[in-house]
């Protein structure tokens, strides 16, 4: 099928880009790399009036590091995380989550503000986005707010993007000395994927052999949104790192879960991969922040 | 063995270039000057009577020039099996009633393809559903709903074979495993849709380009279904994407590009979208399979007993060859002295299965197979030992289907043992690490005559010309399995020639010798082959008859076409070059060029094949024991084709086959929900990726095949079959849990492994 008709935009500064979103309202959409939009408006899903192509904005395209951590620009593409030797060597749950992201072809078109936006519960970029406590920067016209990215998400597909909204940047904080974050994907194949389950966990810790003094788990393709295991977080503060507490740990992750039987794979599989990956990011978080 | 200049070589494949360029143009790439694009409007019900079919709305938006449905067409039934009419049971429309989800109602032919996707949504078809009917059992119990009035038992063919006194064997039996298999559909998945595009000429005849393995039978289906003369009809195979038994019968758009093209005097072309494909398309038949063998306590096979019901889906398609074939390849590989098989081939509405790549062998072998393996372990005994103990050999008689000819087997389940150090490997597993063995025999080609084709199997025609090259013409259809190049190597071997010396014409029905049943079966090396050769033998004798005379040779002279040149044995003085030895003959002829024309049938070769090939292969995984992920590490495979025509076509065959294989044992499967594929897309359908696939080692155990050209026989399909039981037995090994319903997903793993499954 063609795509059904529209008029497209294409702005050149994000002012420009929220001004227009602001004037076009509910029947425009911002439109990234496409690889979802496009797929399902030809598909007939979804029939904006008006796209406004984000890709002439310089402002969102690239990475920026300060003394405080790092700004990625919602524009970057997939592919340029995925192979950024910085995020690779700062970040490198987000690092793992890009390269697992989609196809090659996928990758050099998504973006992670998409791959945000869209908010598939199966998304590759938030759960490790949320364990490094990232927040996102909506913009509107003549002004934006920042909030954490774990509150974004509202159901499959719901954000909290307001209609002229557009997300412009995801903002990290440097992770701090003698922590570690992992991001596994979990299918049935090595490529070309959609995750059945994924988990990321950040665990900071007091000294190379101190206690944990900061936890986040978050589980994707278990619940209509990214959730965070708070449960197995709880678990793991001012405990000292060891096998037993990371199975416990795994344990109270299962509970924070709430997979349902689909196609791809029943409930009760899903809580155990649960388990099993949260131990496992767990085990390569915490070697990354005694490393 | 004998010395070969050009067979046995690895050569470059005839499309490599056009294809590695983008230069290869497939049916969808043609687009002729008017033409329309097609579409079909697919039942939304597994099971419905069409109560009324409005298509005024379509037939009235602007850029719609044709709109039919199955009231429009003539009321001929096709099928591939027109031997016996009664397996007929396809409309290329529906017609009264509908049989599956995805069951082809009308189409559409417009101006671009939007407006025929817009025009489908605007048709009004008033359904009354039906109850419905998805597993084999309950569709064959009385009182299920029944989806065609001719077969109220839903069972469209019955197939029995029996030999020896299976009562008597069993009650010599010291150990007797009786198992039930379940096997699943899967999809051909070849990266080329179905397309088709026709084109009407001013005398009122049919160009048909087709993505399709069967050129003929598309041509005389079409003509019957048209009410037309076969020759009124051309039937052109462009490159072909693959196809794995999916592309081998007239299908419906075929069928609505030349009827609409005729309606229409424009051009009309389809191609299917992959949801159509995965959604509707032809699979694999699924199949419930018991089966009871009988062993001495020394491992010897004493009988087996096979009963199969295969899921047919709403249709016959392929079925009957299917259903025949699982009996046959139940005892192919072993020698049974007693054995009964019942097949039934049943109706249900889902999508129909219907040949492929194995036809009828992947089921039935992962069952027999597998129970090779329980049976091994049970009695105590080393898996390969007890495959030895029982192989078929040259010369043994499979009753009712053939003498075994050339055989492999022994050696290539030595080999496979050898090549993957079996028996050290398989004590020093660690935890969680598995080897495993299956094996295979497959035919080269079918000798029975279900399309009741009154040509010959295979033809071939070949123009030599006075400037040495030659022009070999054959209805065989490359299909992507490279026969293009394997037949051009035979024919360059022959005649001494070299490859570029070639032009080859082939799968064009009007201007390719009469004929050639089509690329399925693994026949078009054995059967094209041999007709090339016997057309060239033809040329030869004429080339030798005119050299023996111009050197004025004595008659024991033995002449030889041998690089470029016709010349006496072992005397190359006596000789002249290809090229002028045509001029001798096409002088002698007052320039009449030389063609000679070849063809071959098989007869007296029994009722299944005239040739079969053997392999092993043995699969070395390692499971994730926490989350049930198989890996698989490496393939050894063994196995005789005969004389290798072409290595590296050959291992592409190989590498192929464990793609599927492997998708086939743990990844690829329909997930339905009773009769909606639910998984339609490469995403939710999982094939096995380039990253997925395991490296290999492979030998090839030469024989010669007496009745193969060059010795040579099989090597496309009977390679789809080890894989998955070597695999699953591979898992059995590193986990414990026999998987007897395929695929073996890591949930079955972990299920099993807690259960603690023997």
């Amino acid at each position: 099928m063609l795509l059904p008709k529209f008029e497209y935009h294409e702005p050149g500064r994000l002012s420009e880009a929220c001004a227009l979103m602001a004037e076009l309202g509910e029947g425009a959409r911002p439109l990234a790399g496409g690889t979802d939009l496009l797929v399902n408006m030809k598909k007939n899903l979804i029939k904006p009036r008006h796209v406004v192509y984000l890709g002439r904005i310089k402002e969102i395209t690239s990475l920026k590091q300060d003394s405080k951590g790092f700004s990625l620009g919602s524009f970057m593409n997939i592919a340029d995380i995925a192979g950024s030797p910085l995020i690779s060597d700062k970040l490198p749950a987000l690092s793992e989550g890009a390269a697992g992201l989609g196809s090659p072809l996928v990758r050099n078109l998504a973006t992670i503000g998409g791959n945000i936006a869209s908010a598939r519960p199966a998304a590759d970029m938030p759960p490790p986005l949320m364990v490094y406590g990232a927040r996102i920067k909506l913009n509107r016209k003549g002004r934006s707010r920042l909030i954490a990215i774990e509150e974004f998400f509202t159901g499959p597909g719901k954000t909290l993007l307001k209609a002229g909204e557009i997300l412009s940047e995801i903002i990290i904080d440097e992770p701090p000395v003698f922590s570690g974050a992992s991001y596994i994907k979990f299918g049935m194949r090595r490529a070309l994927e959609i995750s059945l389950v994924s988990a990321a966990s950040f665990i900071s810790l007091e000294s190379p052999e101190g206690i944990i003094t900061k936890a986040r788990i978050a589980l994707g393709a278990v619940g209509p949104v990214p959730l965070r295991a708070r449960s197995a977080e709880a678990v793991l503060v001012g405990e000292k790192p060891s096998a037993s507490l990371f199975e416990r740990a795994a344990d109270a992750a299962v509970t924070d879960a709430r997979p349902i039987d689909d196609f791809r794979g029943s409930a009760e599989y899903r809580r155990d991969m649960v388990k099993v990956l949260t131990r496992r990011t767990l085990e390569a978080a915490l070697k990354r922040a005694s490393h | 063995m004998k010395q070969f200049a050009v067979i046995g070589k690895d050569i470059n494949r005839n499309d490599a270039e056009a294809k590695a360029r983008g230069q290869a143009l497939y049916t969808d790439d043609l687009k002729l000057p008017g033409m329309l694009y097609g579409s079909i409007l697919r039942s939304p019900l597994a099971h419905a009577r069409i109560a009324h079919i409005d298509v005024s709305r379509a037939s009235a938006l602007n850029g719609v020039r044709c709109v039919v449905t199955g009231e429009d067409i003539p009321k001929v039934k096709y099928g591939n099996w027109r031997l016996f009419p009664d397996t007929q049971d396809e409309y290329a429309l529906a017609v009264e009633k509908v049989r599956f989800i995805g069951d082809e109602v009308a189409a559409v032919a417009a101006t671009d393809r939007d407006t025929a996707q817009e025009a489908l949504s605007l048709i009004r078809v008033e359904y009354k559903e039906l109850p419905a009917v998805f597993d084999v059992e309950a569709a064959s119990q009385p009182g299920a709903p029944v989806l065609h009035d001719y077969c109220p038992s839903n069972v469209s063919v019955n197939r029995k074979i029996q030999y020896g006194d299976i009562e008597k064997g069993f009650a010599e039996s010291d150990y007797i495993r009786e198992d039930e298999f379940n096997v699943h559909a899967v999809s051909h998945a070849y990266l080329e849709p179905c397309s088709a595009l026709a084109q009407l000429d001013q005398d009122g005849r049919i160009t048909l380009w087709s993505s399709t393995q069967v050129p003929y039978i598309v041509q005389c289906l079409l003509a019957s279904t048209l009410g037309m003369r076969e020759n009124d009809i051309r039937v052109i195979k462009p490159f072909v994407g693959g196809g794995f038994g999916g592309k081998m019968e007239l299908r419906t758009w075929e069928f609505c590009a030349a009827f609409m093209a005729r309606k229409t005097g424009r051009p009309v072309k389809f191609t299917l979208s992959r949801e159509e494909e995965f959604l509707t398309g032809r699979r694999r038949h699924p199949m419930k399979i018991r089966s009871r063998v009988g062993f001495k306590k020394d491992g010897t096979l004493v009988a087996k007993d096979l009963r199969i019901k295969l899921d047919g889906g709403a249709y016959n398609a392929m079925g009957p060859t299917a259903t025949f074939l699982c009996g046959n390849f139940g005892a192919m590989l072993y020698r049974y002295p007693n054995y009964r098989f019942h097949g039934e081939h049943v109706y249900t509405n889902k999508p129909p299965a219907s040949a492929m790549r194995g036809f009828g062998a992947p089921q039935s072998l992962y069952a027999t197979e597998t129970q090779m393996n329980i049976a091994a372990q049970e009695l105590g005994m080393d898996p390969v030992e007890l495959r030895l103990k029982n192989a078929q050999v040259s010369g043994d008689k499979i009753p009712d289907v053939a003498t075994i000819s050339s055989c492999g087997f022994i050696d290539s389940i030595k080999k496979v043992a050898q090549m993957s150090n079996w028996k050290k490997k398989r004590k020093s597993l660690k935890p969680g690490q598995g080897l495993g063995i299956g094996c295979y025999s497959f035919i080269s080609g079918g000798v029975f005559n279900w399309f009741n084709t009154t040509y010959p199997f295979s033809a071939a025609e070949i123009r030599a010309f006075a400037d040495g090259t030659v022009h070999l013409l054959t209805m065989t259809a490359d299909i992507g399995q490279g026969s293009d190049t394997a037949l051009k190597q035979i024919l360059a071997e022959e005649l001494g020639l070299r490859m570029e010396d070639i032009r080859i014409t082939s799968g064009d029905t009007a201007m390719t010798p009469q004929a050639d049943l089509g690329s399925w079966g693994s026949r078009v090396t054995l059967m094209g082959g041999n007709a090339v050769l016997d057309a060239a033998r033809k040329i030869k004798a004429q080339l030798f008859g005119a050299v023996s005379a111009r050197f004025n040779m004595n008659v024991i002279y033995e002449l030889e076409c041998k690089g470029g040149r016709v010349q006496a044995k072992g005397r190359p003085d006596k000789g002249v070059s290809f090229g002028e030895a045509v001029a001798m003959v096409q002088r002698a002829n007052r320039g009449e060029p030389i063609v000679a024309r070849g063809s071959y049938t098989p007869r007296d070769k029994g009722l299944v094949t005239p040739a079969f090939g053997f392999g092993a292969q043995v699969a070395e995984v390692e499971v994730d024991q926490e989350t049930g992920i198989v890996q698989v590490k490496k393939m050894w495979t063994a196995h005789d084709c005969g004389t290798v025509i072409n290595p590296k076509g050959v291992e592409g065959q190989l590498c192929g086959s464990i793609q599927m294989g492997l998708g086939y044992a743990l990844c690829e499967q329909f997930v339905m929900d009773g009769g909606k594929t639910l998984n339609t897309n490469f995403l939710d359908y999982k094939m096995a990726t380039a990253v997925d696939m395991p490296p290999g080692d492979v030998a090839h155990v030469e024989t010669y095949e007496p009745e193969g050209p060059m010795g040579a026989k099989e090597c496309g399909e009977g390679l789809a079959s080890p894989t998955a039981p070597a695999i699953s037995d591979a898992v059995f090994n590193a986990t414990g849990y026999r998987c007897t319903d395929l695929p073996i997903t890591p949930e079955k793993i972990l299920k099993g492994m807690k259960r603690g499954f023997i």
